[in-house]
């Protein structure tokens, strides 16, 4: 009875192991093993990386005679099951929209408001007396965007047998604000699996 | 301190069983109760801490009553406190912590661990979380928490898929081990327990889910905040759904079609300004009440040395409603609600799916107790009999006031208008719908002269 209840007790550590370890699906994915299945900071940084490259290799950024582009910053649907900033997406794919010298991006022309509203919030003083008003900005100076940059993060789960895998798919998407026509649609899809009882909130 | 030697080699077996019983029931509920701990609410008073224990039955009961009470915000947390302990609960979960519940649910009760939700609990709980975020007009948790709903239906069919499978293959491994084996308890627990299902759940065989275990008023609501929100894609799919769940059971299929029609027509259109339109939801009454059935067993074992023997199972009411429906007037449209779901429906389906699992624990624990009473000394019946006393309760924890049904309306908004939303024989409430945006209007009533309204503009 005791030597039983010793192997029994011996087997428990090795017994009580889980198998939830989460592993990435497709093999263009970032080389950190994944630490859980929700969306982390080294998905954005692929997504981000993946969709600007292509961005920036299209023609749809090249401009005639070295203009740069305005590009204003629309909206990015949230659509998964996760609280997402969804800017952490768009931080890199800024960056380097910028540092490519083909466009630069609106601060005040955005959806759902200014990102800066200090552009507008000074002109508001022209009625302000005490002001130096020939310092002010003048007039029909803000510059309207010529593109749009909107997106979208879908998720997607599957249960095969006792596994769980959950597709994201970062969709970008540009716009010429001008005809309202799609001029470049980039997407990333990142996999993950693991055991059926992982989630992802 | 008890003297066990003077009890002899029963007094030994005795307490050889209670102690291998402590430690197990320490292995297991010492973490589920260090985690109670780690959730719990905790007065910073000096001196005089007070400590909570976190009960998901309670707490998803008052968040919901937060929420006929006006106060989403509140009701948004307590929702989100069981959500995250449930999904914390589940990652935790290994093959040792499964054994040793199952062990401590036979060989004791339920009712030491911590209530564990049932699934169609869990998809109503992210369902009125994101009800309680459209109603704070927080637009994209609401979205998220959609989507959490729709992936805990997924997540329900596949844990009873897992179930079905795994009872399928026991039940052959004991057709086999039944041809070799004539092993006179295994058989008494088998007659036992058919003769259970004949006497107390003779019309088991009803309780039909509407379809898997998806809960068409999570499908519905959802489609209506995506049609709201212009993913039309997305709301054609849902809308399509709950028909497809409801056609032929629900007298809402119609309703359900005229929005998915209207839905699949718009993601062809081109127009800038699509036609708007105002939901009514109705919830109405209280879901069906678990009650606890003592019964005696007839055991085929029969020992004459046993001092108490029994058992008490759950059984499942009838819910009940508050109200027949609500009607509205809108312009020169009168209507009224029409029953979506009945959450009864819901409840008995998985009740039933989990019927097998508990009767047989129920069962055991009576056989093993009554076994090791007659196995005993006159101290040990008396110890182990009073044990089994203690011991015999039913589970009959659950969220208590999820609502009976819910009813719904749809209307087209052609112009800025009045809807009247009367209710019968009482109140009547007006409001103004905007023809530039889509508006859904709540309605709960979960007892009579409790009716509250809400008004959501997408």
């Amino acid at each position: 009875m005791k030597k039983r209840l010793l192997l029994v007790l011996a087997v428990i550590p090795f017994v009580s192991c889980t198998s939830n370890k989460v592993v990435y699906v497709n093999p263009s994915t970032p080389k950190t093993q994944p630490a859980s299945l929700s969306l982390e900071y080294q998905d954005f940084k692929a997504a981000a990386t993946a969709l600007v490259n292509d961005l920036l290799n299209s023609p749809a950024l090249n401009a005639p005679n070295g203009k740069k582009y305005v590009v204003a910053i629309s909206r990015i649907i949230n659509d998964t099951t996760q609280d997402i900033d969804t800017d952490q997406l768009l931080r890199d794919v800024r960056i380097a929209l910028l540092k490519s010298g083909k466009a630069i991006i609106t601060t005040y022309i955005q959806a759902g408001g200014p990102e800066d509203p200090m552009t507008g919030e000074i002109r508001k003083l022209r009625s302000n007396e005490e002001i130096n008003q020939s310092t002010l900005p003048g007039k029909h100076q803000i510059i309207a965007p010529d593109l749009s940059l909107s997106g979208k993060i879908i998720q997607k789960v599957y249960y095969i047998g006792d596994k769980k895998r959950v597709d994201y798919y970062f969709i970008l998407t540009l716009t010429d604000v001008k005809t309202g026509l799609s001029v470049w649609e980039g997407e990333k899809v990142i996999s993950k699996a693991s055991g059926s009882n992982n989630y992802t909130w | 301190m008890v003297n066990i030697k003077k009890y002899g080699k029963e007094g030994r077996v005795v307490a050889r069983i209670s102690l291998i019983f402590l430690f197990l029931a320490t292995l297991l509920t010492g973490p589920s109760f260090a985690f109670n701990l780690s959730l719990t609410n905790k007065s910073s008073e000096k001196n005089n801490k007070k400590i909570i224990t976190f009960k998901p039955d309670e707490e998803m009961t008052k968040g919901l009553s937060l929420f006929y009470n006006g106060k989403s915000d509140l009701s948004y947390k307590l929702l989100d406190k069981v959500d995250r302990k449930f999904n914390w609960g589940k990652e935790k979960e290994n093959a040792f912590s499964k054994f040793f519940k199952s062990v401590v649910t036979t060989v004791a009760n339920e009712k030491v661990l911590p209530y564990q939700p049932w699934m169609f609990e869990m998809i109503n709980v992210n369902t009125f979380k994101a009800i309680d975020c459209l109603v704070k007009q927080d637009f994209k948790k609401s979205r998220v928490e959609f989507n959490r709903a729709l992936v805990r239906e997924l997540e329900a069919e596949n844990e009873f898929k897992k179930e079905i499978e795994k009872k399928q293959k026991e039940l052959e491994k004991e057709k086999e081990k039944a041809k070799k084996n004539k092993d006179q308890i295994d058989q008494n627990l088998k007659r036992s327990y058919s003769y259970l299902i004949k006497k107390y759940y003779s019309n088991i065989d009803k309780f039909q889910a509407y379809s898997g275990f998806l809960n068409p008023f999570t499908e519905y609501i959802s489609a209506i905040f995506f049609y709201s929100s212009g993913d039309y894609q997305k709301a054609t799919d849902l809308f399509k759904k709950c028909f497809g769940i409801i056609k032929g059971k629900e007298p809402a299929a119609s309703i359900v079609a005229r929005d998915f029609k209207d839905s699949f027509q718009r993601m062809s259109s081109t127009s800038s300004s699509p036609t708007k339109k105002v939901w009514i939801i109705f919830l109405n009454g209280q879901i069906a009440q678990k009650k606890e059935l003592r019964v005696d067993l007839p055991l085929f074992i029969l020992t004459k040395k046993v001092v108490y023997t029994g058992l008490a199972i759950p059984q499942i009411g009838n819910g009940k409603i508050t109200y027949p429906y609500v009607t509205y007037t809108f312009g020169k449209k009168h209507g009224k609600t029409k029953r979506i779901v009945d959450m009864d429906i819901l409840e008995k389906a998985e009740f039933k799916k989990r019927l097998p699992s508990i009767l047989m624990k129920a069962i055991t624990r009576a056989v093993v107790l009554t076994l090791a009473q007659s196995k005993t000394g006159k101290g040990g019946k008396l110890l182990i009999g009073g044990y089994q006393f203690l011991m015999n309760r039913a589970d009959t924890r659950q969220w208590k006031n999820l609502p009976k049904e819910v009813q719904v309306a749809s209307l087209k908004v052609t112009s800025k208008s009045k809807l009247i939303i009367s209710i019968p024989g009482g109140e009547k409430k007006e409001f103004e719908v905007s023809s530039d945006k889509n508006t859904i209007i709540f309605v709960s009533a979960p007892t009579k002269g409790k009716v509250s309204f809400y008004k959501v503009e997408i």
